[in-house]
């Protein structure tokens, strides 16, 4: 007895224990894959839930999310007029007064188009565009935001505002004293664009209207007095259905 | 039990899959804006004049010629007291009569219209100031050549003749007329032919200018730049105390008010003779309607006195 060894090892297993064995590893590998092919698919399902549903996501996807630049336009027909507030002034000297003042109304106007329509930050939020507006026209800007801006729901419906490279118009009209002095202006717009939405969604945005600006006495004009339209028109169909119905003679 | 676990599997992946494809494309169909509807959003603001406190300014048309007397110095034969109550709406046209015989601010009793000769707008203000009580904030002054300039200028205008009135170049018939500027002058001019003389011929300068602000709001509203050719048309043509501001606000408010909330009237008085020129003698009853005037800025057509119509001319 004293000499026997303790045995390296148990028992070899008998044949029916190995093929036993052999399934039993078999079973539980299968149950491993399973397994983790369904935590792979609640893993993506969560992702899609919180990133991937476009504007109705709960968390901003950090590999998608940078904001496509915003573009600019500009107006491609600007026609300077002018008012005199006196009479018998040198005709040539008002035009150039007018002329003058004309690319700086233009500007303006331009600046405030692109913070309200063309920039997705200043869709309905008046903070973004108060600044171009007189002290007692400001008052007025929350009332009137929806129209002044894209509006407060643009973003629920659109991504983004593409301006049109043509068809934009400006006329200024200044409104000069005896001094040739441009003590205000009127500027009449017509400013086309469209608003998309990546699912396919879009409009058409004519913005019509005209701002009356005045000198705020620190170089820059202000809006005193605005009239300003706008008309969507949705132009393509977001729908199968309506593709579909399109397609049908 | 390995079967049921890739049922499951295949069930995710169908609800996954399918849920994913629902969002591409066609996803939000459900919640787009319906196709070809037009959505329309309108935007507008006028800085206007606010409060209760009356304005009053006084409307002065002088008589002078061209290159014979400079507008300040000729007789202001037609004289308008326009007071405007921003927070009623409200405003009223009360003419006086040119031949009023009244004390002048510059000294002595004559006609209203003879101090404005003597001592410029501001007398002709002062005058009727002690005649009425009421103070004005501002005055306007314009004259025949300025008249007619400033309604070209605008393109015509268009009075609503009440009754048919014979002119001394032409006839006006009753309704809707677009006048040209020396049409509207020889309107505003004509007396003769009138029942009450000088009282109608006040009265249908009052109706002159209530249409010109009828056609000046609807102007504006097709086309709010109307404001600088009026503005243009007005300043260039008339010798004002009114500030530009000031006028761009009287421009807002008279968005708010139609001419059916504005009064015209013409001072209650008798026509007589003074040695051998024609005068008019106030009516006492002015009193009481221009205190009430100078109140709150207008007066009510109801609030004035039936039976105190002005005698005709003798």
């Amino acid at each position: 007895m004293a000499n026997e060894k303790t045995p390296l090892r148990d028992t070899a297993p008998t044949a029916p224990e190995r093929a036993q064995k052999t399934a039993d590893r078999s079973t539980v590998a299968r149950r491993r894959v399973v397994v983790g092919i369904i935590a792979a698919l609640v893993v993506i399902a969560g992702l899609w839930f919180l990133f991937g549903r476009g504007k109705d996501s709960v968390l901003t996807n950090p590999f998608t999310s940078s904001a496509p630049p915003v573009p600019t336009f500009h107006f491609t027909n600007v026609v300077p007029k002018y008012e005199a507030l006196q009479a018998h002034l040198e005709k040539a000297k008002l035009e150039k007064a007018a002329k003058h003042a004309t690319p700086t109304i233009a500007k303006t106007t331009t600046e405030f188009l692109q913070a309200g329509y063309v920039d997705p930050g200043g869709w309905g939020d008046s903070g973004s565009i108060n600044g171009f507006f007189t002290d007692d026209a400001k008052n007025q800007v929350d009332a009137n935001v929806d129209t002044l801006t894209l509006g407060k729901s643009a973003s629920d419906q659109f991504d983004t505002f593409t301006p049109n490279k043509k068809g934009n118009t400006i006329k200024v009209t200044a409104l000069i004293d005896g001094n040739l002095t441009v003590t205000r202006a009127a500027a009449e717009f017509t400013f086309k664009g469209k608003a998309a939405n990546s699912d396919g969604t879009s409009s058409k945005v004519t913005v019509t209207g005209t701002l009356f600006f005045v000198p705020d006495g620190n170089g820059d004009w202000k809006i005193e007095s605005f009239h300003v339209n706008r008309v969507e028109q949705p132009h393509k169909a977001p729908s199968a259905s309506a593709s579909a119905s399109e397609a049908t003679p | 039990m390995t079967k049921k676990l890739l049922a499951i599997v295949l069930g995710l992946s169908a609800w996954i899959g399918g849920t994913v494809a629902g969002t591409i494309g066609n996803g939000t169909a459900a919640q787009a804006t319906p196709l070809f509807e037009l959505e329309k959003a309108h935007a507008d603001y006028s800085p206007s004049l606010d409060g209760s406190t009356p304005i009053f300014i006084l409307l002065m048309g002088s008589d002078s010629r061209p290159g014979v007397t400079p507008m300040d110095k000729g007789r202001s034969d037609s004289i308008h007291i326009l007071g405007i109550n921003p927070a009623a709406h409200r405003a009223t046209i009360y003419g006086i009569p040119r031949d009023s015989y009244v004390p002048l601010s510059t000294g002595g009793t004559d006609k209203i219209n003879a101090a404005m000769p003597i001592g410029g707008p501001e007398a002709e203000m002062q005058t009727v100031e002690n005649v009425t009580g009421i103070k004005f904030d501002y005055y306007v002054l314009t004259g025949f050549q300025q008249v007619t300039q400033a309604v070209n200028q605008i393109g015509g205008l268009e009075v609503n003749v009440p009754y048919s009135v014979v002119g001394y170049q032409q006839t006006f018939p009753s309704g809707l007329h677009r006048m040209t500027g020396q049409e509207v002058l020889g309107y505003s001019r004509t007396r003769h032919s009138l029942p009450l003389g000088d009282f109608d011929r006040s009265l249908n300068q009052g109706v002159v200018l209530l249409s010109a602000l009828s056609q000046f709001r609807t102007e504006y509203a097709k086309d709010p730049t109307r404001l600088y050719t009026w503005l243009g048309a007005g300043l260039r043509t008339v010798q004002t105390t009114v500030p530009i501001d000031e006028l761009i606000k009287l421009a807002g408010l008279a968005q708010s008010i139609p001419a059916t909330r504005v009064t015209n009237l013409v001072a209650l008085g008798t026509s007589a003779m003074q040695g051998s020129q024609s005068i008019v003698n106030l009516s006492p009853e002015n009193q009481a309607l221009w205190q009430d005037m100078a109140q709150d800025g207008y007066i009510l057509s109801k609030d004035i006195p039936k039976d105190a119509t002005p005698a005709p001319l003798p």
